[in-house]
């Protein structure tokens, strides 16, 4: 009783720490920005940057939707070949021999540079866009799902042949479960960086998107609506992050943790 | 009692190295009978582990064979069940999923597979701990799922290597006590591996004594029946004649 009731403080206690931080930072800027003579230009109030919201409430939901939908689509098909060559690779002794000089090779590419070949060859719309969203996700998801098929113990393999399964049964009861942790891990490193790489993307031209309101702040020097974009950025990165936290819990319960 | 359901003949096996040739077992022969509990000891460097990895087979060897009822092993296959040294249950799965495992990749018929489980989970006692992760589970408990999870899949032979090895003593002992109950009842063949020579008098039938191997003598130093009957209690650990038995095996052992 008395252990859980500490417990419980605690947990408390380390909220108030978490949200101190936070107030610090924001009070400061509150004050640089209200009460000494740095420029607006430079530094826009917190109210200032309220009224932005509110000032093109009406187009922000259209340029969430249009970075969105680039970073859905390109994340999703980036996630899903990653995954799959990953486990052919990983799995296959010959696929490995022959694909794996290569994914070494690629791996080391800034997928930020290839955008204005990516352009070149694709046009300055939507696809090359998506492709540079879908190339960042895969390199990344290729390289962890290898690791993560390696990581694999041959004990749990050996015991599901001593139990009678074949390749597929293995592949489906084994190695996809056992590996799941360490790919909903690299998920989440590759739904952040996604936000990162269709900014980038839509800084190379774009008529919506996140990056677009950042590019026109800019151009315009108003500086309020650069950081509103910037904002909006973080807080839907945020909220991909815990929405994927939330079903990596749900289904990797099996998997040991210390306890936070 | 006395049909022959195993026979390792002539087995021998050599690895390679930068050094040259080891040789880890060499010409060695026995045979298993059906439904009996037969132990294997053997000082280290006696090429234990090399011969469970070739019976299990995921090793083949460089000469001989294993033949299982009138088949040779070449691979790993579910007439022989595996219990392992470490804890081998799927974290990601439910105790009962990992017990119906064998039944269920088996694609039986729903019912089947209910009843096989519920028979098996109630065996090892873990009725009440089956909806329970691995993680969740004791040192013992794991290996109970291990246990049935071999049982489960109805093997015509159980190789043991070393499983209570990472266990306390108190629950290795209680571990014996359950795994010979549970012998008794299913009449299934067991081979354990083990390095407790208390153990594998206190479990098994006979005993194969295994020795270093060298140019002219073979891997098998003797085979050492084990006189007690059955059923038998935790008593006779502290009989004299289990531990003269004892000491004379471990004098041998040490030679």
């Amino acid at each position: 009783m008395k252990k859980t009731k500490r417990l419980y403080n605690e947990k408390y206690v380390k909220r108030a720490q978490n949200v101190i931080g936070l107030i610090l930072v924001f009070g400061i800027w509150f004050v640089l920005s209200n009460y000494t003579d740095i420029p607006n230009l430079y530094l826009p109030s917190p109210q200032e940057i309220a009224a932005c919201f509110v000032k093109y409430a009406e187009d922000i939901p259209g340029h969430i939707l249009s970075s969105l939908y680039r970073i859905a689509i390109g994340f999703s098909i980036g996630s899903l070949l990653g995954i799959l060559m990953g486990l052919m690779i990983g799995w296959s002794k010959n696929i490995r021999n022959i694909l794996e000089p290569l994914v070494e090779f690629i791996r080391p590419m800034p997928p930020l540079a290839l955008i204005p070949l990516f352009i070149l060859w694709f046009g300055i719309g939507n696809k090359s866009k998506i492709i540079v969203i879908a190339f960042g996700a895969w390199v990344v998801l290729v390289v962890n799902t290898i690791e993560a098929v390696r990581n694999v113990d041959p004990l749990y393999i050996d015991a599901a042949k001593s139990l009678g399964a074949g390749t597929g049964d293995i592949l489906r009861t084994v190695l996809i479960p056992a590996i799941t942790p360490e790919i909903i891990a690299g998920i989440r490193v590759v739904a952040a960086n996604s936000f990162g790489m269709c900014v980038a993307a839509e800084f190379m031209g774009t008529e919506a998107g996140f990056g677009y309101m950042i590019i026109e702040g800019r151009r315009f020097i108003m500086t309020d609506l650069l950081l509103v974009g910037v904002l909006l950025i973080t807080i839907s990165s945020m909220l991909v992050n815990a929405c994927i936290k939330l079903i990596e819990r749900r289904i990797t319960r099996w998997v040991p943790r210390r306890e936070e | 009692m006395d049909e022959q359901l195993m026979l390792v003949e002539n087995l021998d096996m050599c690895f390679s190295t930068g050094k040259g040739n080891i040789t880890a077992l060499h010409n060695l022969s026995f045979d298993v009978k059906k439904g009996e509990f037969l132990a294997i000891v053997g000082p280290s460097g006696c090429g234990k582990s090399t011969l469970i990895n070739i019976l299990a087979g995921i090793l083949r060897p460089t000469g001989g064979k294993v033949v299982l009822d009138g088949e040779e092993v070449r691979e790993i296959s579910p007439k022989m069940g595996m219990v392992f040294q470490k804890y081998a249950a799927f974290p990601w799965m439910t105790v009962r999923q990992n017990i119906s495992y064998g039944p269920r990749i088996a694609r039986k018929p729903k019912s089947e597979i209910e009843k096989i489980t519920n028979h098996y989970s109630s065996m090892v006692g873990l009725e009440a701990y089956e909806h329970l992760y691995p993680k969740e589970l004791s040192g013992g408990m794991s290996k109970r799922v291990d246990i049935a999870r071999a049982y489960a899949n109805q093997p015509e032979v159980l190789l043991m290597d070393e499983p209570f090895g990472a266990l306390d003593d108190i629950t290795k002992k209680q571990m014996q006590t359950e795994l010979l109950n549970i012998w008794g009842q299913e009449n299934k063949t067991v081979i354990f591996i083990t390095h407790d020579l208390e153990e594998a008098i206190f479990l098994a039938d006979r005993i194969l004594v295994l020795r270093r191997p060298k140019e002219d003598q073979n891997s098998l130093n003797f085979i050492q029946p084990v006189p007690f009957s059955r059923p038998r209690e935790p008593e006779l650990r502290t009989c004299g004649e289990f531990v003269r038995l004892k000491a004379e095996l471990s004098e041998v052992m040490l030679k």
